[in-house]
């Protein structure tokens, strides 16, 4: 523990002069800019690398946030594809003093929990801040960033399968009065242990600061594995498993699961004792310039209709509540920002699972796979 | 009018040619060096470098030492998955064997013509598609409501759709479907030049039919049967996309741990050893193929 506080200090003094390396040169290029009489403080030489998630992502945070973006600040941005791999790929950088990404597009929760306590990632300046919760609600911004592409973790199932479907997590849980097999995300065991912990009667708003208990929380899950069925590890295989009837319920993102109730219309949805899950855009530590990818952040949070655009095109919900001004109704529903979806969703504890992570991950795995 | 050349001049030129240097395969040694450089620093950067690296780091990242051994030891789910792993490769490498050995038999004996071309499309086909590909198609065929499922409901032979997708068996079928060209390619030139008529002596010399095949066939043919296996398997235990896609998370294989742990799990320095150990493992296998054949032999079996 001692060691890598020591280690993040020395980082951060390397991040100090780094810093101070930049504005210098930055200082610099902007006389020069001056000199030629450049308008609008535009900087061409700025150039941010965005890590993002591939398509469709990629496309769409280049159309609707990038493109708009570079237009006003004629800063040259690009992105790169990693879905998946921002912590392991920002350690590897890390180690190898080069790090080469300024912006992280939708890093999930739990990454970017513990991307920003392994220092990872920036905490977000406090003038930036200022400015940013003047537009986004509270809860939208955290010491690292802003939420966004936000989902819900939803009660998905198939009315054709079943004699009864569960209408939210407490009867999603309970496999004598609902039978049938039941399908969850493989990957995060921080959903499934919240979601147990709410079938075990932890009230949904009391989510965000309980501390889960292990064991009663894994033996809640032991009931669900038990009534068979697979467990899903991507949004696609969410997506295969739910629509070639392998499974007849379960735990899903909800824009998967509108996705799939477009072909199979007797798909019932249930935003009851969901979980808000919300992904962030993070700056990374090390950025050569993390003052211009602050101004990024800053510009999607306070330009609602960019956002409207971008989440409309993907299914995925922004922070900005202006931005459900210009999303057309039909889809607005199906978003979990919108305030009826939104009132149904706890927040989890992703506080408690940063200090206990490895154990969690240990105990999940096990009962995944030992 | 074209005069044909006689005899002496044909032995003219024969001589002249034989005054020339005759030639040869084999380079003088500055030019093979020279030649052979690149591909040298081409390994030495992207795979000696990496597999180096990650050694290095199994062993100092983390609390250092053997402790990420330790813990990879320790996992009950990574030694399941190891377990699992190893039997699947077998199962996998034993088909791949006895289904691509008849493959190769059937293309090194004399056939029709369509038969010849129909068997090698078969088998090549799959070798040229990706693997995402197979692997959904056989999804697709697999699924609860997939073609196979429909036609036996359709057929009468059962009424409840069987549970075949996510499977150890779905994972076997992929795996095997994705390794049976590996297989046919490595027996084959072994295969198509062992001299029949050894068989038919053996047969003269009071041989049954069977001890023919085993006491004469098989020992000829026997580094193309162990270099197979030993492709086959190595290749196995490194699978993937896979099991993750047929077989789900109740079939776990090395590497979706491994995966799981870096993508997942933020532990790389355990990722890191178990990625060692399987490199071990196949490294272990590749060399007792090695031994227990001999190199030469080895090399004749991959068509070298």
């Amino acid at each position: 523990m001692k060691s890598r506080k020591i280690q993040r200090q020395l980082r951060l003094g390397g991040v100090v002069a780094l810093a101070a390396v930049t504005s210098l040169s930055l200082m610099s290029c902007s006389n020069g800019g001056e000199a030629t009489g450049g308008a609008g403080g535009s900087r061409e030489d700025v150039s941010l690398v965005i890590a993002s998630w591939g398509d469709p992502f990629t496309s769409a945070t280049q159309e609707y946030l990038v493109d708009p973006f570079v237009e006003e600040t004629g800063y040259d941005v690009t992105i790169v594809d990693a879905p998946g791999k921002y912590v392991a790929s920002l350690e590897a950088q890390n180690q190898a003093n080069n790090v080469e990404w300024d912006l992280l597009d939708s890093t999930s929760a739990p990454d970017a929990y513990i991307a920003y306590d392994k220092g990872l990632i920036q905490k977000m300046p406090d003038s930036v801040k200022e400015r940013i919760t003047e537009a986004l609600p509270e809860d939208a911004v955290t010491d690292f960033g802003i939420t966004w592409s936000i989902l819900g973790y939803i009660t998905a199932c198939n009315a054709d399968a079943v004699a009864a479907c569960p209408q939210n997590t407490t009867e999603l849980f309970d496999t004598a009065e609902f039978p049938g097999s039941r399908t969850s995300i493989s990957t995060s065991p921080l959903v499934n242990l919240s979601l147990a912990e709410i079938a075990s009667g932890v009230a949904p708003e009391d989510l965000t600061t309980h501390e889960i208990d292990l064991d009663r929380a894994f033996a809640k899950l032991e009931e669900f594995k038990a009534a068979g069925g697979t467990w899903w590890n991507s949004g696609d295989q969410y997506m295969q498993v739910m629509s070639t009837n392998e499974t007849d319920m379960g735990v899903g993102y909800s824009g998967r699961a509108y996705a799939i109730a477009e072909d199979m219309t007797n798909l019932e949805i249930h935003w009851e004792e969901g979980l808000y899950n919300p992904g962030f855009w993070n700056v990374a530590e090390g950025s050569a310039h993390s003052e211009e990818a602050w101004e990024f952040i800053e510009w999607i949070a306070t330009n609602p209709e960019a956002a409207a655009n971008w989440g409309q095109a993907l299914g995925y919900s922004v922070p900005n509540p202006e931005s459900f001004d210009y999303i057309e109704p039909e889809i607005a529903e199906t978003l979990a920002d919108y305030p009826e979806n939104r009132e149904e969703l706890a927040n989890m504890n992703f506080e408690w699972y940063v200090t206990n992570y490895q154990e969690v991950n240990d105990r999940w795995q096990e009962f995944l796979r030992g | 009018m074209m005069s044909s050349p006689t005899s002496t001049e044909l032995l003219a030129t024969a001589t002249a040619g034989r005054q020339r240097k005759a030639w040869s395969a084999s380079l003088p040694k500055p030019t093979a060096i020279l030649m052979v450089i690149p591909l040298v620093i081409l390994v030495l950067l992207f795979v000696i470098y990496p597999l180096v690296k990650l050694t290095v780091d199994a062993i100092t990242q983390g609390d250092g030492g053997f402790s990420n051994f330790a813990a990879v030891f320790a996992s009950g789910a990574i030694r399941n998955s190891m377990v699992n792993t190893m039997i699947m490769s077998v199962i996998v490498t034993i088909l791949c064997l006895v289904i691509g050995g008849v493959l190769a038999w059937i293309l090194a004996t004399p056939q029709r013509a369509w038969v010849k071309a129909l068997v090698w499309a078969a088998i090549l086909l799959p070798f040229w598609m990706g693997v995402i590909v197979k692997t959904y198609a056989w999804s697709v065929l697999l699924a609860k409501n997939g073609v196979i499922n429909s036609f036996l409901i359709s057929l009468g032979v059962i009424d409840q759709p069987l549970a075949l997708l996510y499977t150890p068996f779905a994972v076997i079928l992929g795996m095997t479907y994705t390794m049976l060209p590996y297989a046919v390619l490595a027996m084959y030139p072994t295969i198509s030049g062992f001299n029949r008529e050894l068989i038919n002596s053996a047969r003269i010399l009071g041989s049954s039919r069977t001890g023919a095949m085993v006491k004469i066939w098989l020992p000829n043919v026997m580094p193309g049967l162990v270099a197979a296996a030993a492709i086959v398997f190595a290749i196995s235990i490194g699978f993937y996309i896979t099991p993750v896609l047929l077989g789900g998370a109740q079939v776990p294989f090395m590497a979706s741990v491994i995966g799981d742990d870096i993508f997942s799990f933020f532990n790389y320095p355990r990722a890191a050893a178990s990625s060692v150990v399987l490199l071990v493992i196949a490294l272990v296998v590749l060399f007792a193929a090695l031994r227990s054949v001999g190199a030469k032999a080895l090399k004749g079996g991959l068509g070298g």
